[in-house]
């Protein structure tokens, strides 16, 4: 089945306070080669809990192929993963 | 002030999150809900029945409850996914949490629904309907799933007005809408009535619930017994009026399995007992309970079904203790050749004692006695620490499954079959 939703490998700073800040990102283009994002801002953070799946979606922006660009990462809490959910442009 | 019910009920609830968390967490595009699709076990199992179903495979007369193979046959190509109770017991959490707050007073009725007393919120969320609706839309936008809300004055009305129509909807069944729409509903709706019920309740010229509701209950309690008045009262609007928001404790503690093959030998049988003493038992002493009565249920490869209890010397959680009084109930109602494809055990007459009443006639010291009692809580703080199969009786040697046989598969041993205690806040 097709998935919208890819899997990444994240490196993150934990805050002493708890909270998570996505700071770059790696991730396999279309030629499968490893591409690694810088993350410029993240814009907010949204918890959210779909059939008690707790996460949290971050809105991150960061320069991509020469421009800048809005993106959503998904950090799931109890599984420790990240997902990159869409590019919005 | 008049009471406010809601009773909130999730959709083909293991359908419905099973189809959500793997469109909204794993990005599938495909959407189980939109195609002929269930929920059901490992088709090589004896035991594999439908648990939940999508609307579309409704379409092609397919029941929950019903046989895998048989749903395979009204629908070749139906898409079969298996239940994850992991998943299921989180999105019940969160449900619960949800809806709790709306109003501290939450009854869950078992793992996808739940009654609340919205009595006297009018002020926080408006009319009672437009409160359900609130609800209704909380839950699809927090959670991603759909469900019903029913809403009334009591427990009962509320459930039944759940039912109505489904998905993703609210009715509401006050008492002054009892006539036009609860009783030309056919009596088989109402809650409690089985098929068995319906069928003596046809006899005597009962199709609908407003039969019912102007029947003579000295009549229906001639046909039906003492159900029969409370059936009545049910068909006229009035049922529980309250809610109870802290789960009723067990009256008894008991688990069965539908064994891969029939059980043949006294052997086997007794082995199977074990494995499910051995769960039967860790649940009692987890509750701090004692159990003095143990009662052996068999059912047999034609379907018949026997019991037999015991009562013991004195109330025990001890597993060996359980295992040789469920092997004389056994052996007292088993005729050694009928093929028996089910067996269960369970344990009643609880107390609640911190102490046990050594048997002087065991055999055993009371050191041995003592020292099996420890045995048995060093065994369970094993399992509970590094999992079931670290420690297994020497019988149960070589064989993969089977040494913790119980009701519950081990991956639904999550409280999923009961309303799960620990709180969430959201």
């Amino acid at each position: 089945m097709a998935s919208a939703v890819c899997p990444v490998d994240v490196i993150c700073l934990c805050s002493a306070d708890g909270t998570l800040r996505p700071l770059r990102l790696q991730l396999e283009d279309g030629q499968h080669n490893l591409r690694r994002v810088d993350i410029q801002e993240i814009v907010s953070v949204k918890p959210v809990q779909y059939v008690g799946i707790e996460a949290q979606i971050f809105l991150c922006r960061a320069f991509r192929e020469g421009r800048e660009q809005l993106f959503e990462l998904r950090y799931l809490i109890r599984s420790h993963a990240w997902q990159l959910l869409r590019w919005i442009g | 002030m008049e009471r406010v019910i809601f009773h909130v009920d999730a959709n083909s609830a293991f359908l419905s999150w099973t189809a959500a968390y793997r469109v909204k967490i794993l990005g599938e595009k495909e959407d189980l809900r939109e195609i002929p699709s269930v929920v059901a076990g490992d088709k090589a199992s004896r035991h594999s029945i439908i648990l939940a179903k999508s609307v579309p495979a409704k379409k092609f007369g397919i029941q929950t409850g019903e046989p895998l193979f048989q749903a395979l046959e009204k629908c070749p190509h139906l898409k079969v996914v298996p239940p994850d109770y992991h998943l299921y017991v989180q999105a019940s959490r969160h449900f619960v949490a949800l809806l709790r707050t709306f109003s501290p007073v939450v009854e869950q009725y078992s793992i996808d629904e739940a009654w609340v007393d919205m009595t006297g919120t009018q002020r926080l969320f408006g009319p009672p309907r437009t409160a359900a609706e609130i609800l209704r839309r909380r839950v699809w936008e927090e959670l991603g799933f759909t469900v019903n809300v029913g809403v009334s004055s009591n427990k009962l009305l509320s459930k039944i007005a759940g039912d109505f129509e489904k998905p993703d909807r609210v009715h509401t069944l006050f008492p002054e809408e009892i006539p036009e729409k609860f009783w030309p509903l056919e009596v088989r709706k109402l809650f409690l009535v089985g098929s068995a019920t319906e069928r003596k309740l046809q006899r005597i010229g009962i199709r609908t619930i407003g039969d019912l509701a102007a029947a003579d209950p000295r009549l229906l309690r001639r046909h039906l017994g003492k159900p029969g008045e409370t059936l009545w009262h049910f068909a006229n609007g009035r049922g529980a009026e309250s809610l109870t928001p802290v789960a009723p404790e067990n009256k008894g503690y008991g688990n069965s399995v539908t064994t891969p093959r029939d059980v043949t030998t006294r052997e086997e049988a007794h082995r199977v007992l074990l494995s499910l003493c051995e769960t039967v038992a860790m649940r009692l002493r987890r509750d701090g309970k004692n159990g003095r009565c143990v009662a052996v249920h068999l059912r047999t490869a034609d379907f018949g079904h026997f019991s037999h209890q015991a009562q013991m010397e004195s109330a025990t959680n001890g597993t060996q203790a359980l295992y040789r009084a469920a092997c004389q109930v056994f052996d007292e109602v088993w005729d050694t050749f009928t093929p028996l494809r089910q067996l269960g055990v369970q344990v009643t007459r609880l107390s609640d004692e911190p102490y046990q009443q050594f048997d002087l006639f065991s055999g055993l010291s009371p050191a041995q006695q003592e020292k099996r009692l420890r045995l048995d809580e060093t065994i369970d703080a094993l399992r509970d620490r590094y999992g079931e199969d670290i420690i297994r009786r020497a019988q149960f040697t070589g064989d993969a499954a089977g040494h913790m046989a119980g009701g519950l598969s081990r991956e639904r041993r999550t409280g999923v079959t009961k309303p799960v205690p620990q709180e969430i806040s959201i």
